[in-house]
């Protein structure tokens, strides 16, 4: 049985974000390491696609990310909600001790992962700095005398972009996870099976609401 | 060896033959036809160039450039390199490696690096030239340094009044150095912690030299202290830690083939 995991505008905003974060990192990272990147050499295509193509999605995926809150917020914010609170952090804190085998004890886990949260959290601030940042620096003549703030706080929201999604695409590349990142690229459907063994909480939930719905 | 300019400006009279022998020099490009092609408004793009202060009715000039700066913002904040100081301490870019990111044009406290973005046909005269849509920055004319010996920059060499003094700040008999040490010759805006190697002898107790024009350093964060915070604690932190989301990942990995736990 197939399960709706990520909604049309889920998807459409994960991809935008993927595109724009992705040639974000390619052409930042010279700059941010030090190094002509070798692939694209040419100082004046780097910095095109660097304030176009990742500016154009970005700028895009922003509404979309606000509507997707919304819509989130219109069924009911509940567990699909991507805010990390302090029980996701106690969550955490036991995964990462079950990780570690410190403890034998796995928590359920719900529509998102709590880490998962975590990282949406510190993409997003990081998203919101980038911009706030970026934008000025690229379009406009900002002052020199703030200048240089615009810059730092531009290299603090690369590293809050940039550390969490190393772990995400490590997880997207995991063949345990290969169902759900079909679905992202698909029609977002999950099987239920996938869903009772990785969201056990969410799945429970899912059959829950099934079983009500029939009984009516 | 530590070359050092001076600028007399009891001396300089304002006659930009200096302004002239570095766009010749350095900005201006032979055409095919042998035509010599210069940037529109070219003095804004000479590397030295003249910069007027106001004082009560009057008007005196001091003429600006590139500092040369031990403690160079330009270079501290290049992520590349391309900035770099040579075995001698001439502040220097390397076109190869620049990415146009332009941090060392904003960096600069003297506002001395210019980026020329027009068209301009025509071959550069040496490798140090004018290169369009880079910073670019007075190089003590470089290209004419031939060994290891002092050479003679082209706008000391045109200046008729002997205004500019080019030296060796290691030469303790040279004229120059002996200038700096009696302390006649003397850097502008010391607070700024930037250590030039050019050198003014004031007029009239170095009133002007006060005024010296550098963007106001109102800066909340100074440059160096961005380029600090990079260098020794941002990016030791984001390769350490994607370097560990990585490690951790391929671990998670291995050990999930065929955990029902994990996500």
């Amino acid at each position: 049985m197939k399960i709706k995991r990520w909604s049309l505008l889920a998807r459409v905003t994960h991809w935008l974000l993927f595109i724009g974060v992705t040639v974000g990192f390619i052409t930042g990272i010279p700059i941010f390491l030090g190094f002509k990147d070798p692939i694209y050499s040419n100082p004046d295509l780097i910095r095109t696609l660097h304030y176009y193509l990742t500016t154009i999605p970005l700028s895009i995926a922003i509404p979309l990310i606000i509507l997707r809150g919304i819509e989130v917020l219109y069924r009911g914010a509940g567990e699909e909600s991507w805010w990390p609170g302090w029980r996701d952090i106690r969550t955490a804190v036991k995964i990462a001790l079950h990780w570690f085998g410190l403890s034998k004890d796995y928590p359920k886990i719900g529509f998102h992962h709590p880490m998962e949260k975590l990282l949406i959290l510190a993409v997003h601030s990081g998203l919101l700095l980038l911009g706030a940042s970026g934008i000025p620096m690229a379009f406009f003549d900002i002052p020199s005398e703030i200048r240089n703030l615009f810059i730092l706080a531009h290299m603090i929201g690369f590293i809050l972009v940039s550390i969490p999604l190393a772990g995400h695409f490590m997880l997207a590349i995991n063949p345990v996870n290969w169902e759900t990142l079909k679905a992202m690229f698909t029609d977002g459907e999950v099987s239920l099976e996938w869903a009772e063994k990785h969201h056990p909480e969410w799945a429970e939930r899912i059959k829950e609401l099934r079983v009500k719905a029939v009984g009516e | 060896m530590k070359p050092v300019m001076i600028i007399d400006l009891n001396r300089c009279t304002g006659c930009l033959a200096c302004v002239e022998a570095c766009i010749s020099e350095n900005i201006a490009r032979w055409s095919k036809e042998g035509l010599i092609n210069y940037p529109d408004n070219v003095v804004r793009y000479s590397r030295t160039r003249p910069y007027w202060i106001e004082f009560g009715d009057t008007r005196r000039h001091v003429f600006i450039q590139c500092m040369h700066c031990v403690n160079a913002p330009c270079v501290n904040i290049c992520p590349t390199g391309a900035s770099y100081q040579d075995e001698n301490g001439v502040v220097l870019i390397d076109y190869k490696k620049c990415i146009k990111c332009m941090y060392c044009v904003d960096a600069c406290p003297y506002q001395v690096r210019t980026v020329y973005e027009g068209e301009l046909e025509g071959d550069m005269l040496h490798e140090h030239a004018l290169h369009i849509g880079y910073p670019d920055k007075c190089t003590l004319c470089i290209h004419r340094k031939v060994g290891n010996e002092l050479w003679t920059p082209a706008c000391v060499e045109a200046c008729p009044y002997n205004a500019r003094l080019f030296g060796d700040l290691e030469d303790p008999e040279g004229e120059v150095s002996q200038l700096i040490r009696r302390g006649i010759a003397v850097a502008p805006r010391k607070d700024l912690g930037t250590e030039p190697k050019l050198f003014y002898i004031p007029r009239q107790g170095g009133a002007e030299l006060s005024e010296y024009p550098v963007r106001p350093r109102d800066v909340i964060i100074p440059y160096n202290v961005v380029s600090e915070l990079k260098n020794s604690l941002l990016k030791p932190l984001f390769l350490t830690t994607t370097g560990l989301a990585v490690l951790f990942g391929f671990i998670h990995m291995i050990r999930s083939r065929g955990d029902k736990h994990e996500d």
